[in-house]
Parts: C-alpha cells; structure tokens; sequence
C-alpha cells in the first residue's frame, strides 16, 4: 500500500479521525490509509479486575503536562501563553487519556454574535449537528441522568448513571441550598456491558491512564479495531511534514517520515487533517507551496489564529465530613448554572462546574500528579512542572495529609475564552523536531473578558463550598495547565475570507482536503469538546460518504 | 542563631568546606549542575554513613504513622536511591541536599529538633533540589504497597455508592430547562 495512492489519507487517529475512518471504512472499494505519529497506548489488553484497577489508580500517575510529550510528541513554545496544553501522539490521541465527560455545546454556542454580540455563529447550529451528536451516543456508550434541564431534550437512550461519589453528594447539598443547577455527569464511559466492551467497575478512576477495562470511549477502543477490519491501513510513528498539491492547486498527498525517519510520500486523491488545534494549523501552515506561499486552505490568513482553551480555575474548601477519597474518584457531578451569558456579571458567555477530590495519594501529597525523572525528558521537549503546594513534611505532615486528602472537595470550572485573532498557533523562527519541521509557538492572552469569568467562578465555587458545608477555603487559583482542549485555528464559516472550512468541514481554497477536528470549532463554548469534535467527524465522513464520486475526482 | 546552635553563616560555611573537600564518600558529587540531564548517574551506592543520613532525614521528612513506620525504616531510600540512578536531575539534588546535611558525621549527635532544624536549613539553602528530593520522597512513599494498604483500610475494596435517590433532582428539574433557545 506504500506505494499505491490512497483514495482517503487521514492525517492522525485521535478523536476525529478514529469516527472518521471507522464510518468510511465500510465504502467498498476505497483505499484509505491513516497516519499517525504516535503509537499504540500501552492498554492492558485484559479487562482490569476491581482491585486491579485499583493498584493502577493508586500507583501511576495521570498523564500530566510535558509527560505524554516526552513519548512521542513534539515540542512547542509556550513562552508567550498562559495555558500549557498537554501534548502527544498514541492511536486514539486525547481520547485516550480524557476523562471520558460527555457534553454536547449548548443551543446558544452556536449563535454566540446572534445572542451576544460578540464572536461570529457558527455557520450550523445546535439542531443541524444534533443527528450526529444521537448517533455517536448510541455507538460510543453514554451514561447519564435523562432529563438533565440545562439542554434540550434527548431522544437518546442512556446507561444509567455513575454513581454520585460522596464528596459529590457533599456538594450537592450546597447547590440545593442555593438553589442551583447540579446533574450527575454524564461520561462516555459504560455502566452495562456494551458489545465487547466491559463496564466501569466505578472504582478506580483510571480513566486518564487509559482505562484498563476498555469501558470508555476512546478511538483506539471503539473505532480503530473495526475500522482496521473493514481494511483501513493505520501507519503508526508516521510524522507528517506537510501536504503536497498538485499543479491545479489540489492536494494530492504528504510527505512524512516513518519510523526509521526516512522521508517518505503517500499520495491521495483526498486529505483529511485530524491533529487538533495545534498539530492542524502547524501541519497547513508548514504546507507551503508556489500556490500556497502562507500554508495550504490559508487565503484568509485564518490559519492558526483565534486560539482557544478553556481557562480553569479550582477551588478547594476543607470539610468536617470525610470525603471518602478511595471510595470516590472526581468529575462525578457538573453544574450549568452558570453555563449562559447573563446581564450583570460584567462578562460574556459562561463556564461549568465539575465537582472534584484528590482521588489518588499522591496527588494529594504533592497538589499534581507527580512528572517523571527530568532526565527522560529531552531538553527541548520539557516543561516546566506545574508545582502545586506540597503537603508539609515533618511532624504535621500526616495531620496536614489527611486532611487534604480525606477532608477536602474541589470545584474546578472551565469557562468559554472568546474568539481573538491575535491568539494564534505560529510556526516559531527556531524551534524545530527532530525531523527540522518548524515547531508551533503559541501565542495566548487571557482577555479581560476571560478574566472576570474566572474571578466570578471562583466567588461563586467559594460560595459553593461554604454552603456545601466547607470551614475553610483551603486554595483558589487559577489553573495554567489546562485540559487538552486546543480550539479554533481552522475556524468553520461560511464566509472564505474570514473561515478556513466550510460547514461541512471541507476548506474553501483546496476542495479535496478537509479538516475534522476541533480546531474548525467557530467559537470554544464551555463544554467539554470531544463529543462535539466527534459528531463532526461522523457529520463530515457522511458529507464524504455522499459525495464521494465527485469528491474523488 | 538556630536551635542547634549554628548560625546561618557557619552553616553556609560548613557547607561550603565539605563542598569544596569532598565529603567522606568519593561517588557524591561536588557541583552536578542541576541541568545536567546527559550523563548517568553513578552507579555505586551511598556509604554506610550517607545512607544513615538519607534514612534519618526520610524519617524526619515523613515521621511514622500507625501502621507505617517513618519513610527511612520504611525503605523509601532504596527508592530514591534507585531514582537517583535514573535520573541525573534527581541524582544533582539529591547529592547537593546530602551534601548539606553531612556535617561530618556531627549531624549523627544532633537531637531529633536539632536534625529537623538541620533539614530545614539546608530547604531553605536549595529550596529547588530540596522540591525535586521531596517531590521524589513522596512518590516513593505514597506508591508503597504498605502505606496504600494502610490508607486504603478505611475504604473496604468493592464498596459501591448507592444509586441516586429518585428524588435527588426534584429542585433542579422544578425550575425547568435553563438553556438558551437558539
């Protein structure tokens, strides 16, 4: 196949391109190949007994920043950007090491100018992506509470729910007390068995070390072994440097380095871009040709621009109750209430709320899951630890433990960061992998509208907190390491001079090469992006699926 | 003046002097720079002397608990002696905090105060190789099959939460939907 031309080249096998190659996969007759730069995740191919699963909460630590980077990633510079994302490259990418929380946007994410007067809409709305986001539900597994009040209503059947740990119970108390909206989280992650697939035993929160009983969805378990069946060619340590185009200005395929770090070319009669929002804007803007001096799909200059996260914050109180910390895991309740724009709060859009607790003790001991020896880290690839305040040592430290450990609860929010052109993905002057390709450099400023949401949501969770029944407010802070969310760098519109990709995710310069990810996300919402990112994927295989005889030509 | 009575300056000084002599075991290093992430670290284990240093200074770092002896007589030295092998970085901080809590053997005579105050000297004098130590420390202790199964004895294994009352939510969905049409 190396050197046949594939009819669909798939750039990366995270998120959105593991739906995107599964749906395709049953096209007879279509060659697609897909190249990822990582490997496969080291998943135990057993389904994890409880206490097996509980030794591996207890004893490895979470994928933290600068950890998984040190695999296989690449390295970026982060001088010049609040928020340090967590970079790396395995089959089945970010969705191997989420948390497995399942949210779709909310109907107004869609229509943020309309309703708001800020940003741009989003060139689909909520109902026109709804098909897709019901579909996905029913392939991927979902549990969750029917009913929940902050989204429309759902047509689609659920697990029943995980189970509300007991800081989550704890904090529930406070929001009845006030008066606010809480909902059980709903999580991509199985409570009945589900084909082949095992479900949560609820007990060990393993989830972000890649879950040992496949009862999560993540690419690399409920798409890549079908999709690999229907004859998808998964190339894994395959680093792409850049799509070629033809003389017509279409793509016609990459070249990447394989594993031995030879430069090879895979041509295609359709490209499809899957890296995320940094790996997406570094790969088109390193694309560059006579036709496309700025990068490939870059007429607008849109490429890598409007950057965005979701800034966080944590809020830790300390409680009489015992939290019951080896009992419970964290993210077991999500609250909304503050999740729409509202007159008087002095900013635009929202956040959500997510209970949490030190599940594991050592990240209790040491406020962050612990990075591995400096020295596995190549220099260029490290960053700095997020330090976290580690529990004193001496003779208060078993005292100073257990309360954190056992006494404390966490309200974490994620808020919605705005549109800003000047947030950007560059390819930076220097920096380069070890192939020579030009590394990304990230330029990211926390607006003043981001700002005052994270200054009200910390009021509001100490609020919370204290209702909740909290004594002390133990630490507020503002989160730097933020989750792996990297929005927006391809944005979606219908408008060619201020978009990069049309509604069907297909760029608007190179009519064959798309771009699935959540970089095309037109504006970042609060919520959680990989259900989102992985209805557009299935949205744009159907567009693909529908049109295939004109696109292939 | 401190509680052990030596001042900061003559315990500057004293480091300095076991710094620039070398100290009684040859392996520890004088000046590993701290980025020195290329070259390994030495293999050979510390002396009797520095491994009676590294425990007493677990033991003061984590004291015993119920159940759990203190994380020297615990065995956590032989972890962050393992780590130090692996890692230049944590092998630089670990030598430079040993460096200056080996008095020349008269750390041996301190009181327990006197050692504490010992330690928290030589944290205040390498403030980032003491982090990365303790960093290593506690990654060793809070792993240890012993003091998991300690903690994990006030969480008996399969314990399940009961499901969510069915009336749990009767507040939150009274108020009706709460999102935005659009």
């Amino acid at each position: 196949m190396a050197n046949e031309v594939a009819d669909i080249l798939i750039v990366g096998s995270g998120a959105a391109g593991g739906p995107f190659a599964w749906h395709l996969s049953s096209l007879s007759g279509v060659k697609i190949v897909c190249l990822e730069q990582g490997g496969w995740f080291g998943r135990p191919r057993t389904q994890a007994t409880e206490l097996e699963a509980q030794q591996q909460r207890l004893t490895t630590p979470a994928p933290a920043v600068g950890v998984r980077t040190v695999v296989d990633g690449y390295p970026y510079d982060y001088s010049e950007s609040y928020w340090q994302p967590v970079l790396g490259n395995a089959v089945g990418g970010a969705t191997v090491h989420y948390s497995g929380v399942w949210a779709r946007l909310h109907p107004s994410d869609f229509r943020v100018k309309s309703l708001d007067g800020v940003a741009d809409d989003w060139p689909i709305s909520y109902w026109d992506i709804e098909p897709w986001y019901n579909r996905l539900d029913e392939i991927v597994g979902v549990a969750g509470e029917p009913g929940n009040t902050a989204y429309p209503p759902k047509p689609t059947i659920l697990q029943p729910p995980h189970t509300l740990n007991r800081g989550a119970q704890i904090l529930a108390k406070g929001f009845d007390q006030l008066g606010w909206h809480w909902w059980p989280v709903e999580k991509a992650i199985i409570t009945r068995p589900f084909g082949n697939r095992a479900p949560c035993l609820e007990a060990c929160e393993s989830c972000e070390q890649g879950c040992p009983r496949e009862s999560k969805n993540s690419s690399d378990v409920v798409f890549w072994p079908q999709a690999i069946q229907n004859g998808v060619e998964l190339r894994t340590f395959a680093t792409v440097r850049e799509i070629t185009v033809n003389r017509r200005g279409m793509a016609d395929g990459v070249r990447y380095y394989d594993q031995t770090g030879t430069l090879r070319e895979q041509r295609a009669r359709l490209v499809v871009v899957a890296c995320n929002g940094i790996g997406t804007p570094r790969l088109l803007l390193n694309s560059k040709s006579a036709r496309f001096p700025d990068g490939i799909a870059n007429s607008s200059g849109m490429v890598g621009r409007n950057l965005m996260c979701h800034p966080s914050a944590t809020v830790v109180g300390l409680f009489d109750e015992d939290a019951e910390p080896l009992k419970v895991g964290d993210n077991s309740l999500v609250s909304d209430e503050f999740y729409e724009t509202q007159p008087g709060r002095g900013f635009i859009r929202g956040m959500f709320m997510l209970s949490g607790a030190y599940s594991r003790p050592i990240r209790a001991a040491l406020d962050r899951d612990p990075v591995p020896p400096m020295a596995t880290i190549p220099a260029v690839l490290r960053l700095p630890a997020n330090d976290g305040e580690p529990v004193p040592w001496g003779r208060s430290h078993h005292v100073a433990f257990a309360q954190r450990f056992q006494h404390s609860l966490a309200i974490s929010m994620y808020g919605e960061e705005l549109p800003l052109e000047d947030n950007r993905v560059l390819l930076d002057p220097v920096l380069k992998d070890q192939y020579g390709t030009p590394a990304p450099k990230l330029v990211l400023k926390r607006s003043d509208n981001t700002q005052k949401m994270l200054a009200f949501g910390m009021e509001k969770a100490q609020a919370l907190l204290k209702a909740a029944g909290a004594t002390r407010i133990m630490s507020s802070e503002v989160t730097t390491a933020a989750p792996g969310h990297y929005l927006g760098t391809a944005r979606m519109g219908d408008d060619p001079k201020r978009s990069v990709v049309d509604k069907w995710c297909r760029s608007h310069d190179v009519k064959n090469l798309f771009v699935i990810d959540g970089s095309v996300f037109t504006t970042g919402a609060a919520a959680a992006p990989t259900a989102t990112i992985q209805a557009l994927s299935l949205r744009a295989a159907d567009f693909v699926r529908n049109n295939y005889n004109d696109l292939k030509t | 003046m401190n509680k052990i009575g030596v001042s900061r300056r003559n315990f500057l000084t004293a480091v300095a002097s076991v710094t620039a002599v070398g100290t009684s075991s040859p392996q520890v290093a004088k000046s590993r720079p701290a980025g020195d992430e290329q070259r390994p670290s030495p293999v050979s284990a510390w002396s009797r002397a520095d491994r009676a240093v590294v425990v007493r200074t677990l033991n003061t770092l984590i004291p015993p608990r119920p159940a759990v002896p203190g994380a020297g007589d615990l065995g956590i030295a032989e972890f962050l002696d393992r780590t130090r092998r692996e890692s230049a970085h944590v092998a630089g901080a670990v030598d430079t905090v040993l460096v200056a809590l080996s008095q020349r053997n008269k750390e041996s005579e301190l009181s327990e105060e006197g050692f504490e105050e010992l330690v928290r000297a030589a944290e205040q004098l390498y403030p980032e190789e003491f982090k990365t130590v303790l960093q290593a420390v506690y990654v060793g202790y809070y792993g240890h099959p012993q003091v998991l199964a300690a903690l994990s004895e006030q969480s008996p294994r399969g314990y399940r939460h009961p499901p969510l009352a069915s009336n749990a939510l009767d507040g939150v969905r009274s108020r009706g939907p709460i999102f935005r049409r659009a």
